[in-house]
């Protein structure tokens, strides 16, 4: 049976050296970010899991400000991140204001999580950095 | 197809903490009937839909306990959720049962609460693993195009406002509409920041409220109802997944267009009002060039031409759409249907399009993969 909706299925839980763990159909080569057990091209069950590439670029981004399931105080910001094998995914990013903008190369990081439920353990959670760090305000 | 539509009822949208979800659906099943002239006892077929109630008041068959308010007992009774197309998705259901033979009036029920404690609906709740993981909440979805959007065409976050100037100036004429003080452009802008670009003003309200329509078979149409409203065509499709999706458009949208317009024989420029899912303004624009309203691109000039305003050419959501008619969820698709039938049957008041008979109704519902779950389009004739 296949688990979904986990976050230790999308990503190794190595904050030193994450990665984003997906799966490629062994048929057609096509690629599933969480990873599948179906193929969504061929229907082919034989996939085997891989993981993302590190690096991509800023394909969109936003703030957020509406109170949500969000990673504690202030506005946070999301985005979609083209990855370098073209896969595009989405993601939280860690920004300065200045460094915002379509385009911007990004790396896959990892840090604390969300805020932890009363009694319960502070899980570590995977990000987007600017390659290239700016002074700006992080959030 | 073969149906037509003989009766619709809509309740007031809005706030409405003393009514429950029978007392919603009671009022637009009644107002559906008188204005069919059935009785109760014609029925024999119903669909109700309905998002949130399983979760919120954990109902469930709420068709059943709002048909039993009625007396209306002992038919097949199927209780269907689609996200936000629900309840144009219980419209196609019911075309094909009744298209099938398996009934000769079917009731269309959509029905939603959206004020009550525990509604997480825009606090991410819709979304997959990886955009809960991220933090996504629902208007960071469309918040995301909109920031694509307008990187890729050029588009301002004042042209995405003159969505919402408009479906409340719409609104303003209709009685039943949520919200019907005229808005500007700055009263958008200046608005509570939610999403990117996207303020409060440019995200569609919680609603509560009720739509119910009557179909038959066309044949018989005219028994029930001196001016029938013809279904030319029904499409639902759901989303094709594919990595990388495209932040600005729908593709199922494109699809679900094309077979709508194949099956009614004509096409966008036959249309004389339509009625789309803007539950954000960036929405509304992108579901233009979905459905061939205007080109890749050019929602923005479409817009500002004034050509989607009553008395422009191709007038949408006249009856305020749903971010000021409002969007009770489930309800929004069977109100889209009934205002477009009100359009063609002439009988829209100050917010009648002279003229109408052709129209389009076009519901979209959930995101997975950065595509749509669902899509319906409904094509209506005089
Ligand atoms: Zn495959």
């Amino acid at each position: 049976m296949a688990e979904t909706g986990r976050d230790s299925l999308l990503w190794n839980g190595n904050t030193e050296t994450p990665a984003l763990l997906a799966s490629r159909c062994r048929d057609c080569g096509t690629k599933g970010f969480p990873p599948r057990t179906v193929c969504g091209q061929c229907y082919s069950t034989i996939q085997e899991r891989i993981t993302l590439p590190r690096r991509g670029t800023v394909f969109a981004f936003c703030r957020l400000f509406s109170r949500g399931d969000s990673y504690g105080k202030g506005p946070q910001t999301v985005g979609y991140i083209l990855l370098e094998d073209g896969m595009l995914i989405p993601a939280r990013l860690l920004f300065g204001d200045e460094l915002l903008q379509i385009g911007t190369p990004v790396v896959l990081s990892a840090g604390p999580g969300k805020p932890p439920p009363e009694k319960t353990e502070q899980q570590s959670a995977y990000y987007f950095v600017p390659e290239n760090k700016g002074e700006g305000r992080w959030r | 197809m073969e149906i037509a539509v003989i009766g619709l009822g809509i309740t007031r949208f809005g706030y409405f903490p003393g009514l429950s979800l029978e007392n919603l659906a009671a009022e637009a099943v009644q107002k559906a009937l008188a204005d069919a002239g059935v009785g109760p006892a014609h029925i024999d077929l119903a669909c109700s839909a309905n998002v949130l109630a399983s979760s919120l008041q954990q109902e469930f068959t709420l068709g059943q306990k709002i048909l039993w308010e009625l007396g209306i007992k002992k038919i097949p009774v199927l209780n269907l959720e689609n996200a936000c197309s629900s309840g144009s998705s219980a419209f196609y259901l019911t075309c094909l049962a009744v298209q099938a033979g398996a009934a000769e009036i079917g009731l269309v029920i959509g029905t939603e609460k959206m004020h009550l404690p525990g509604n997480s609906i825009l606090s991410g709740a819709a979304t997959g693993a990886a955009e809960a993981q991220a933090g996504f909440s629902v208007p960071a979805l469309f918040a995301l195009r909109a920031n694509r959007y307008m990187h890729t065409y050029g588009a301002t976050a004042a042209d995405l406002a003159l969505v919402a100037v408009k479906n409340r100036r719409h609104a303003s004429l209709n009685p039943l509409a949520q919200f019907r003080e005229p808005i500007t452009t700055e009263d958008v802008l200046n608005s509570t920041p939610v999403a990117g670009p996207l303020t409060r003003l440019s995200c569609c309200p919680l609603s509560d409220g009720a739509a119910a329509v009557l179909i038959c078979n066309k044949k018989r149409a005219k028994r029930y109802q001196s001016r029938p409203v013809y279904v030319a065509a029904s499409v639902l499709l759901s989303g094709s997944y594919t990595n990388p999706p495209s932040l600005t458009g729908w593709e199922v949208d494109e699809r679900a267009a094309a077979k709508a317009y194949a099956m009614a024989g004509a096409g966008p420029e036959d249309l004389d009002v339509v009625e789309l899912h803007d539950a954000f303004t960036i929405a509304e624009i992108m579901h233009y060039e979905g459905l061939g309203l205007a080109g890749p691109g050019e929602g923005v000039r479409l817009l500002k031409e004034g050509a989607t305003s009553l008395g422009g050419s191709i007038p949408v959501n006249p009856g305020g759409g749903l971010l000021s008619r409002g969007h009770p969820l489930a309800a929004t698709g069977v109100a889209q249907i009934a205002e477009i039938a009100l359009q063609l049957r002439g009988e829209a008041g100050a917010r009648q399009v002279p003229g109408a008979r052709l129209g389009l109704a076009h519901c979209m519902g959930g995101d997975l993969q950065g595509d749509a779950r669902s899509v319906t389009v409904h094509i209506l004739k005089k």
